[in-house]
């Protein structure tokens, strides 16, 4: 078995790369998929925290590639999806600690045990832009409808392109329909015009994503948030299934009332 | 361990000397005496030598004879360690020292360490190294007897000690007291609420629907093989009794 290696990127920070990375991991596995999530952020990880694993790290990346561990030791089985797996980052290291050519051999080795090697890439373009995208066969760009945010997603798309990653997916993060509807947000369609390339999901803003990032559940667990439906959708279409995308439309006045009040869910 | 050379390793259980893997037993003795030479008396007069011999199969009589060559350049061996077979009689003990016993790897770090001691009822004192400072995600001290940290250990910060941890504040990271084998050793915190918790080879966290703040000051130890978490207060430290 050779499973996909993806990259979830973004140049940008705080756009949601690593929340995108567990959401989408997590509605793989639940769909069945055997996935391994690696965190690629040495020095600052965060999937751990957002999966809340965070305390059953005893090896971590850096010390599967020294040899100090089997891989096997270091991957982490998520407490709630038995198919779903995490190789944490190492937290008192920086990027420096691993070589491109390391990331290449260690994903090509889990791409032999999973369906899906989901790397959580770190901000920038430096050092560790280029480790996390040197295993990848895909990427996944996040962005959200801000000028800056667009504008450092069309410099990694470019970037992709050199190393040979063609055709990455976006996912569009944290959109707000009112603010879009009043004109004071890029929508959907200004984005792509930019960026030329395939969507694959538009996430709305959710308060549920911070509940749930502080709590370490993905939202995708989490059936009532929109969210988390946007997040399995996407799951849906990496799978390559036809599924409509979530409607924007902001919910009417008695929705909200309903919703308010724990029923219209 | 699979080693060229002779190896010399202080600790503050002796001297040990580690024999590299090699059969020849001839050229395994000319090693030793070439190391034992290079000391120009270093460690003459030293009383607890322990002659770790890693892997090899030898027989008494070739123990008996290395233990000869190492007391002759002063060193005196207290003990043997290592081996193949599961028994031996006692070779030093036959000079009213301790017998020879056999001494098991680590489940956490599968390497073999010079200071693997059996289970002793005490914990040991010792050098202590005070760190008058919070430590932060991603700092890490390392200690290799006891740490007493005068401030915070944050998430994603840890602290190894080859001894006990005293967390004179909060203690929300990682604290490894005891490395490598000593059971013994304890982890004390104003605030225990660490994201794990190891002690030797032993690992802990806590469970996963508790987030609880803890009023008073706590204890880890290991009890019948598991870490467990009791109250400071009442608690009677069994430390190691003072040398005469």
């Amino acid at each position: 078995m050779s499973g996909k290696v993806m990259v979830v990127t973004s140049g940008k920070g705080g756009v949601g790369k690593t929340t995108a990375a567990a959401n989408i991991g997590c509605a793989l596995a639940v769909r069945g998929k055997k996935v391994a999530l690696v965190d690629a952020d040495i020095g600052l990880r965060n999937l751990d925290i957002v999966l809340g694993l965070e305390n059953r790290i005893v090896f971590d990346i850096i010390h599967a590639m020294e040899g100090r561990c089997r891989l096997r030791q270091a991957l982490i089985r998520d407490k709630r999806v038995q198919t779903l797996f995490l190789l944490p980052a190492a937290q008192s290291k920086d990027k420096d600690a691993i070589q491109p050519e390391q990331m290449k051999g260690l994903t090509s080795e889990l791409a032999d045990d999973f369906d899906y090697v989901i790397l959580d890439c770190p901000a920038g373009i430096e050092r560790g832009f280029k480790n996390a995208i040197a295993g990848a066969g895909t990427a996944l760009i996040i962005t959200t409808p801000e000028v800056s945010a667009v504008r450092d997603a069309d410099r990694i798309v470019g970037l992709l392109e050199a190393e040979g990653i063609e055709k990455p997916k976006l996912v569009i993060n944290r959109l707000r329909p009112d603010m879009v509807k009043r004109g004071d947000m890029l929508d959907i369609e200004d984005v792509i015009d930019i960026l030329a390339i395939d969507l694959v999901g538009v996430v709305p803003d959710d308060e549920a994503v911070i509940t749930s990032t502080n709590r370490g559940e993905p939202v995708v667990l989490n059936g009532a948030s929109r969210a988390g439906e946007a997040f399995r959708r996407i799951a849906a279409r990496i799978e390559g299934e036809d599924v409509p995308f979530l409607s924007m439309e902001i919910p009417s006045f008695w929705v909200r009332i309903k919703r308010f009040l724990g029923a219209g869910k | 361990m699979k080693t060229e050379d002779v190896i010399f390793k202080g600790t503050g259980h002796g001297i040990w000397i580690i024999l590299p893997y090699d059969e020849d037993f001839v050229r395994l003795k000319n090693k030793l005496v070439a190391k034992l030479e290079g000391t120009n008396g270093f460690f003459a007069g030293a009383t607890r030598g322990i002659l770790d011999i890693g892997e090899l199969n030898l027989e008494e009589d070739d123990i008996r004879e290395l233990v000869g060559i190492i007391e002759s350049f002063g060193i005196s061996v207290s003990r043997v360690a290592g081996g193949i077979e599961d028994s031996f009689p006692a070779i030093a003990g036959e000079r009213g020292r301790k017998g020879i016993f056999r001494e098991v790897g680590g489940k956490l770090s599968g390497r073999r360490g010079p200071i693997r001691k059996k289970r002793q009822p005490s914990i040991p004192k010792g050098e202590a190294m005070l760190v008058g400072r919070t430590l932060r995600s991603g700092q890490r001290i390392t200690g290799p007897e006891n740490v007493v940290l005068l401030g915070d250990i944050n998430p994603g910060a840890e602290v190894v000690a080859g001894g006990n941890i005293i967390v004179v504040g909060s203690l929300r990271g990682v604290a490894h007291a005891g490395v490598p084998n000593n059971l013994n050793a304890v982890v004390v915190a104003l605030k225990f609420m660490p994201t794990q918790l190891r002690i030797a080879d032993l690992i802990a966290r806590p469970p996963d629907d508790e987030h609880k703040v803890p009023g008073s000051p706590e204890v880890a130890r290991v009890k019948n093989g598991r870490i467990v978490i009791e109250a400071y207060s009442g608690w009677k430290p069994e430390l190691e009794e003072e040398p005469t």
